[in-house]
């Protein structure tokens, strides 16, 4: 397998057509490789119906492709098997006679229109029918999931009227299986998502594909009892019949119990325990189960609840409790008044003491004692008698002073005090 | 005191009077509370429970997400439980075992859960523990009980369906594989 398997010639149509969109993608890209003799694809087949599926090519591919769509599907619907070219641009009535003439000149020339030289009558040829009808079929916004099986049934009926082989029916058969078997994982997958309008959409959907295979099946029926000889033809039928089976039975019950028509089994099965709710909490996330009371649980007003028995009895306590008052008032009584202490005034003692002295007194031996305080005070106290009253003995005043050594004042001015004549 | 907990309906008489308990209400109406009877219990609420975007409002006591879902499973438990399943009401005051909590909540740690929410809640007044069993508080039994009965159903009515149409269609398969 190694050394690969090209095709010896390129493939014809599509590929070797200038200015084909189609072509020309393939052809920028490498030449591909086969792993498999080429007898063992599906390239023969492919090769062999080239011919016919190059009208596809020419019409579809090329430049200009909506008018010769448009065209071809104009003529498909006219009665007449043959027109010259006045009645094509009769026929053609929504484009220039010109134009009309350009577009069927190009469709003689890739043999979708023949031309009969002598009478002048232009003709579809079968091929280009076939190709104008499966247009025509096919000209849709898109291919609908709804459609898809019926598409796929009506494939394997125009396969078998072209005379296609049984594999090419087969294919299309699993194909269709394949939709279906899809259609299942997606219907369980959604059970685990919480919208039930996704379930119920896909559920109908389901019902449908369900039905166009059961249709499928009937209308292939005979093409089915013909093959089963053929191991691979009696498993895709198997495969199918347990498809509908279960899809159908499935989707049934989906759209029932979620358009709320549960037959009473189900119903049944909806009453609730205590295990229904331990399940139930323990499928859920807490945002989920937070939003069952959001809004309607309240906080408490306060933060510490305080047990009504706990307050009720610090109230007694506290009723309980007497205030406290000051101390009654003493019975009113008589003062006695009584004389102020006599305080003798210092300046006058002073006054005694220098009218007491008998011989020349210093200011020192007069006032200074043994302390500074005291020797100040009295010094003060004979000023303050000097400035009171003139008749006092005289003071002599000397220029040195007296130092003393017994007492805390160091030195005072010499002052003598005596008794004038 | 309606501000600072709970009253005993048994012994406030009073609240039973309507124009008492009216002038109540309309005191507790100018704070933003409203009186409640729940539970054998007088109890105050706000009569609109505070949201995050309330503009320039913090409550300075707001239930977080992981209380607001003990408090859902708690109803659950001891609110609905006992008035919709078949066999529940046994006289017996509801409770539910502080394991059978913890198992809702797998993904915390249990000591997170019983200790720091519930008790929290507890403080609250939603719950009561006695010994390892819990049972509603004033507060909890205060919840709307037609709003929360609603959504209960409609969540438990949708996880049963859902469990349902699993077990069918695993049912199914194993039919359609076995024959």
């Amino acid at each position: 397998m190694g050394d690969g398997h090209h095709k010896d010639r390129p493939p014809s149509g599509l590929a070797d057509q200038p200015g084909d969109t189609i072509g020309s993608a393939e052809d920028s890209g490498p030449e591909p490789v086969l792993r498999v003799p080429e007898d063992l694809t599906p390239l023969p087949a492919v090769d062999a119906a080239m011919p016919l599926l190059e009208h596809f090519a020419t019409v579809v591919g090329r430049k200009r492709a909506r008018f010769k769509i448009a065209l071809l599907k104009t003529l498909q619907g006219d009665g007449a098997g043959r027109w010259k070219i006045r009645r094509l641009q009769e026929v053609v009535h929504w484009l220039e006679a010109s134009s009309v003439t350009d577009i069927v000149a190009e469709l003689k020339t890739v043999d979708v229109l023949s031309y009969e030289q002598i009478t002048g009558f232009y003709r579809l040829t079968p091929s280009a029918r076939v190709v104008t009808a499966l247009l025509d079929a096919m000209t849709i916004p898109e291919v609908h999931p709804r459609s898809l099986i019926k598409f796929l049934n009506k494939a394997m009926a125009l396969a078998q009227a072209g005379g296609a082989a049984d594999d090419v029916v087969l294919r299309q058969f699993q194909s269709a299986i394949a939709v279906l078997q899809g259609d299942w994982d997606d219907l369980t997958r959604l059970l685990d998502d919480h919208s039930d309008s996704a379930l119920l959409e896909a559920a109908e959907l389901v019902r449908i594909h369900v039905d166009d295979m059961r249709e499928l099946l009937d209308e292939h029926q005979t093409f089915f009892a013909a093959h089963r000889d053929r191991g691979d033809f009696l498993d895709a039928d198997q495969k199918a019949l347990d498809l509908v089976a279960k899809l159908g039975t499935m989707s049934a019950e989906v759209i029932q119990a979620v358009s709320g028509r549960a037959d009473e089994r189900m119903k049944a099965g909806l009453r609730v325990d205590r295990t229904d709710i331990r399940d139930f909490l323990a499928s859920r996330e807490a945002d989920d189960l937070a939003a069952l009371v959001a809004g309607l649980a309240a906080p408490t007003p306060f933060v510490v609840a305080i047990a009504p028995a706990v307050a009720f009895g610090a109230l007694a306590e506290a009723s309980e409790r007497v205030a406290s008052t000051p101390p009654t008032m003493p019975p009113p009584i008589v003062l006695t008044r009584q004389p102020p202490e006599s305080i003798l005034d210092p300046a006058e003692v002073m006054r005694d003491e220098l009218f007491e002295l008998d011989e020349p007194t210093t200011v020192v031996e007069l006032t200074v004692r043994e302390t500074w305080e005291e020797s100040i005070a009295r010094h003060s106290t004979l000023l303050d008698a000097y400035s009171r009253w003139t008749e006092l003995p005289n003071l002599t005043h000397e220029p040195d002073c007296e130092e003393l050594e017994e007492s805390e004042v160091w030195r005072v001015s010499k002052t003598t005090i005596e008794m004038g004549a | 005191m309606l501000v600072a907990g709970t009253l005993d309906r048994t012994q406030w008489s009073e609240l039973d009077d309507e124009d008492f308990a009216g002038e109540v209400r309309d005191r507790l109406a100018t704070v933003g509370l409203e009186l409640v009877g729940a539970s054998g219990k007088w109890l105050a609420r706000p009569e609109h429970a505070p949201t995050d975007d309330t503009d320039g409002f913090e409550p300075a006591f707001a239930l977080n997400t992981v209380e607001l879902a003990v408090i859902a499973a708690l109803y659950l438990h001891l609110r609905y439980l006992p008035r919709n399943a078949d066999g529940e009401e046994n006289g017996e005051e509801p409770s539910v075992a502080v394991e059978e909590l913890l198992r809702a909540f797998p993904g915390y740690s249990a000591r997170f859960i019983s200790q720091i929410v519930v008790g929290h809640l507890r403080n609250a007044g939603f719950v009561r523990r006695e010994n390892d069993r819990l049972y509603a508080g004033p507060y909890l039994a205060a919840l709307n009980e037609i709003e929360a009965d609603e959504r209960s159903q409609a969540a438990l009515g949708n996880f049963q369906l859902r469990r349902y149409l699993k077990q069918r269609a695993a049912e199914l398969e194993d039919d359609h594989a076995s024959g």
